[in-house]
């Protein structure tokens, strides 16, 4: 599986929100972008991710539906709310800064 | 997060967790769907799935956590966990909930009590806009009379006089002119009555009410009807109103009381309604058994000789419904203008206009002014069930703290597996929270059952008691429910702090648990303790000398020498007035039922007097100061009380000097009341107070003076007054008053009280006395009947409630604060077992092992009685009102609580001592 990385705090709904632009997903498919689009170095354990899903869900950053997936079964499908649009962006904002200044550090040295 | 959506989600747990668990499953389908799709085989996919999948309860237990609400979660988390604790200890558990009841009960069944007086609910519709007129000024009104029946306090003396009595003619005024009400009515009374026309005569009390009074209170009637504004016209028939308890226990609640003619005080009335049965009048304290229409006040009460329509006859008390789009603050101005203007612009005005008379609108919840009087006591026993209620907490204090070192290896082992310290402190917490939920809920039950047990002494033997009717409403739940959660949190917080402040490597390592714990720990540990056992000394002791100082009071109320025997008295009355007897009629009768009771078989003398003495009646009279030249203006006062033939005799009131009243000294004094006076002085006898104070050296007897004020140049002579007897001092109005200076004179004031000298018991010769009357003439109703030493007693009602509630929770005070010191001492002589085992062993004697362990605690007892006593000395100055021939630091009741604390001290030390001296050394050493 390579090497992984664990997600700092507070990264994880940054990813999910990120990854909920594309379009409603359910959890599954969350963990499996995530995966995906990092090459496999970020692993979402359902363990996180689920509680992250419903924190941002009492936040009201995301919304959930039930509704069928392929094969017909049926699966709660996270969406962005137009408040978690904002969060995100606030969110990316604030990631671009941080990292920015942390790599300033580390190319001093 | 909002805290209704936790809840709402707690509420709805079911369909969260279902939902919760379809989403997982779809998780691990996908999952193991991915791995076959990597073409494991399905087996080997699903453990893959699982592995990755990680722990499924945790994942649960934190998504509950983000959807619940962590608070609500582990609060039931908490709760669960405690109530397991509970009952694991159910010993601990029993003591701690008993004394926390007896605590809490004690507390809501006082506040049940002042919640009754203070927030009463008003038997009437729609009582908060409901108000009474109550006047105010800066002067002494000028009014020919003034009459009032305990409804306010009336103070028309004082530096800023009020009250709520007004004039006829102000109503009347305040009814077509004011626009500010919708509604005003009037009324006068708890005026006494005769009732005959329904078998034998009987007293009774009525009001006497303005056509609209029922109408403005919203009062309904249960049967017929009641007045209407044309009721209360001259020229309208008589008509009465009876209330819902009279209808039953007088007519049986028959209906055909309905046009039923009954007379009051000889005047005939239909009775034509029955009010609702929750309405017996709006003053507290004054129940009503009828209602007559204003109007016919001054037949039935004809011995009231003011003119009763005039400007300056106060008498009536006015109540009112503010209009609703009114506000009261204009109301209240609206009424002051039409009283400053009725009052000061008249003909005879009543005040100056530098008096600056008003009117103040008062919620009628505040009508009687016997509220003051009951709420007194009450307060004084809230401080003390507050005292009791802390040393109850203080007493479960001491246990937690006991317990929190069994506890300390179950808190390191919760602190070593990550519990955090603020966690552990909510946990227990909970537990001292839930120990007083349930001592609060038991306590109610207490309460409820204590109230009674109050209500049933305060009423005992009181011919018209208070009417308290105290019930569990939501105040006194919120009071409990507030004190309960208030309390557990007290008492826990210090032993939570300390159970879970352990150092987690000695308390794991130790395997033995208590006794062998952190040293520091126990140092500490013992400290809080210690303090927990001086402050119940402290405040046990604070609440005992208040109680001993009570009891004292009490005591030497009851060992006041009156200066009359007071045993063997039978007091009661007749008011011939009331069955339409006139004039020299009233006083001839009473003459002849003198002689007829004296002359009954049992009764040794008989007399009669204005008042009679004891009950808190009062007159006073100032006159022109004797042996001073005839237009000396020097005047002084002194009590008066007009008296029958015999009565020296009768209440055993020996002579000094001089003679008593003869027959002849009766007809002088009938004839200087009336409109002409005669030139012979009133007779006049008086104590020996009066003579020490106003005729120091020379002979009383034959002393003449003038009266006060010198009646005007209309033609009037001052006959004056000449003393012809000197009797010993007496008490007058209540034991507590000192006496002063008195003139007795005969009575022909026309109210009379009869004083019976019996040979047996007196209550024996109440239906003799009662045939007798009757005989006399059957309209003649007996009332007020009560021997003399009842009186006095009910007098002390207050006094001796106040004492005897008092001793009961200064006992339960101490009992609390020995079980703590018991509870102190057997965990201090468990504790060092060893420690004793160890000294015995090498030699220390019993009595040094009972020097070990009691030494310290006994300083710790003296402290507290220091602080006690110190507090005490306080308290006893601030309720020196209530005190009476004793100092806040008398020496003999410090004494007496010192000794009886000392004592019992004693006792709950002498089982854990005597278990410290009988330990073996052997088994303490094989103990570890």
């Amino acid at each position: 599986m390579g090497s992984q990385i664990d997600l700092l705090q507070g990264t994880l709904d940054l990813l999910i929100l990120k990854t909920l632009v594309l379009g409603p997903m359910h959890g599954w498919g969350i963990a499996q972008r995530i995966q995906q689009v990092s090459k496999e170095v970020l692993q979402v354990g359902q363990g996180s991710l689920y509680p992250a899903l419903a924190r941002l869900e009492q936040k009201g950053w995301i919304g959930a539906e039930w509704s069928t997936s392929d094969n017909n079964r049926r699966a709660k499908f996270y969406s962005l709310t137009r408040n978690g649009v904002k969060q995100l962006e606030k969110e990316m904002g604030e990631w671009e800064r941080l990292s920015a200044a942390i790599a300033l550090v580390l190319q001093q040295s | 997060m909002n805290i209704f959506k936790r809840l709402w989600n707690a509420t709805k747990k079911n369909k969260l967790e279902n939902e919760l668990n379809a989403e997982m499953r779809f998780h691990l389908e996908k999952e193991i769907e991915e791995n076959m799709a990597r073409g494991m085989s399905a087996e080997e996919a699903r453990r893959q799935a699982l592995i990755s999948f990680g722990g499924v309860q945790q994942t649960r237990e934190s998504l509950r956590e983000v959807q619940h609400g962590r608070f609500w979660d582990s609060l039931v988390q908490d709760v669960r966990y405690g109530a397991r604790m509970l009952r694991n200890t159910p010993v601990f558990t029993l003591v701690a909930v008993l004394t926390l009841a007896l605590g809490i009960g004690a507390n809501s069944a006082i506040f049940s009590l002042i919640d009754a007086v203070l927030f009463r609910p008003l038997p009437v519709s729609d009582p908060k806009n409901l108000v009474f007129l109550e006047w105010h000024s800066l002067q002494r009104p000028q009014t020919h009379s003034y009459r009032s029946f305990g409804d306010c306090e009336d103070d028309t003396d004082g530096p800023r006089p009020n009250g709520c009595s007004l004039p006829v003619p102000f109503f009347r005024d305040l009814q077509s002119k004011s626009g500010v009400f919708s509604h005003v009515a009037a009324y006068t009374g708890h005026e006494r009555l005769d009732l005959s026309g329904n078998g034998p005569a009987r007293i009774v009390y009525g009001q006497f009410v303005s056509g609209d009074y029922f109408g403005t209170l919203g009062v309904r009637p249960h049967r017929g009807r009641v007045f209407l504004d044309n009721d209360d016209t001259p020229e309208a028939p008589p008509v009465a109103v009876v209330s819902y308890a009279f209808w039953q226990s007088t007519f049986g609640g028959s209906e055909s009381v309905i046009g039923k003619t009954v007379r009051l005080n000889g005047q005939p009335f239909a009775i034509i309604g029955v009010t609702e049965p929750k309405f017996e009048g709006l003053t507290m304290g004054g129940r009503n058994d009828v209602w007559v229409p204003l109007t016919h006040h001054r037949a039935v009460v004809p011995q009231w000789t003011a003119k009763q329509d005039a400007m300056d006859s106060y008498w009536l008390i006015v109540i009112g419904r503010v209009k609703p789009e009114v506000p009261v603050t204009q109301a209240q101005a609206g009424a002051s203008l039409l009283y400053r203007n009725d009052m000061l612009e008249g003909a005879k005005p009543i005040f100056k206009s530098e008096g600056q008379p008003e009117i103040k609108l008062v919620a009628a919840q505040h009508l009687g002014a016997a509220k003051d009087q009951i709420l007194q006591p009450l307060y004084i026993l809230l401080l003390f069930v507050g005292v009791v209620l802390m040393i109850a907490c203080a007493n479960v204090a001491g246990l937690l703290l006991a317990r929190s070192a069994v506890r300390q290896r179950e808190m390191a082992v919760r602190l070593a597996l990550g519990a955090k310290r603020g966690r552990l402190i909510r946990q227990l917490l909970t537990e001292s929270v839930m120990l007083s939920a349930i001592g609060g809920a038991l306590g109610l039950v207490f309460g409820v059952w204590g109230v009674r047990v109050l209500l049933a002494m305060v009423g005992a033997g009181d011919e018209n008691p208070p009417q308290i009717s105290p019930h569990i409403d939501w105040t006194v739940l919120a009071f409990t429910a507030g004190i309960s959660v208030l309390t557990g949190i007290i008492f826990g917080l210090a032993p939570a702090f300390r159970a879970s402040a352990v150092s987690l490597t000695s308390s794991l390592k130790a395997g033995g648990g208590a006794a062998s714990a952190g040293a520091a720990g126990r140092q500490r540990r013992f400290t809080a303790g210690s303090t927990l056992v001086s402050v119940q000394m402290a405040l046990a002791i604070l609440v005992l000398v208040v109680a001993g100082l009570l009891v004292r009071t009490l005591g030497n109320l009851k060992n006041i020498d009156p200066g009359f025997d007071t045993r063997s008295l039978l007091l009661f009355a007749v008011d011939p007035r009331m069955a339409g007897y006139k004039g020299a009629h009233v006083d001839n009768l009473y003459h002849q039922l003198q002689e007829k009771f004296a002359a009954l078989p049992g009764v040794t003398s008989a007399s009669y007097s204005q008042v009679p003495l004891l009950i808190g009646s009062l007159s006073t009279t100032s006159f022109r100061k004797p042996g001073t030249p005839r237009d000396s203006k020097e005047e002084v006062e002194c009590d008066e009380l007009p008296v029958g033939p015999n009565f020296f005799t009768t209440l055993r009131i020996p002579f000094q000097i001089g003679r008593d009243f003869t027959v002849a000294d009766f007809s002088v004094t009938a004839t200087n009341d009336s409109e002409i006076p005669g030139s012979v002085p009133t007779p006049v006898i008086v104590n020996q107070f009066f003579v020490q104070k106003f005729l120091p050296s020379t002979n009383p007897l034959g002393q003449t003076f003038a009266d006060n004020p010198i009646p005007k140049g209309d033609g009037k002579k001052d006959p004056g007054y000449q003393i012809v007897g000197v009797v010993a001092n007496a008490k007058y109005s209540g034991m507590k008053r000192e006496v002063h200076p008195t003139l007795y004179s005969p009575n022909a004031s026309g109210s009379a009280f009869f004083e019976l000298r019996t040979a047996t018991d007196p209550n024996a010769l109440i239906p003799t006395v009662r045939n007798l009357v009757t005989h006399e003439n059957p309209d003649l109703a007996l009332f007020r009947i009560s021997t003399q030493i009842q009186d006095i007693d009910n007098q002390m009602t207050g006094e001796r409630l106040t004492a005897q509630l008092a001793s009961v929770f200064g006992l339960l005070a101490l009992g609390l604060a020995c079980m703590g010191l018991y509870g102190l001492l057997a965990y201090e002589v468990t504790r060092r077992t060893r420690e004793i085992g160890i000294r015995m062993a090498i030699g220390a004697q019993a009595g040094n092992v009972i020097r070990l362990v009691l030494g310290r605690t006994m300083v710790l007892v003296c402290v507290g009685a220091v602080i006690g006593i110190a507090g005490s000395l306080g308290v006893a100055r601030l309720l020196k009102s209530a005190l009476y021939g004793v100092k806040a630091g008398d020496p003999l009741t410090l004494l007496a609580v010192l000794l009886l604390l000392g004592l019992v001290a004693m006792l709950a030390c002498l089982v854990p001592a005597r278990r410290a001296t009988k330990v073996d050394p052997m088994v303490a050493l094989r103990y570890e």
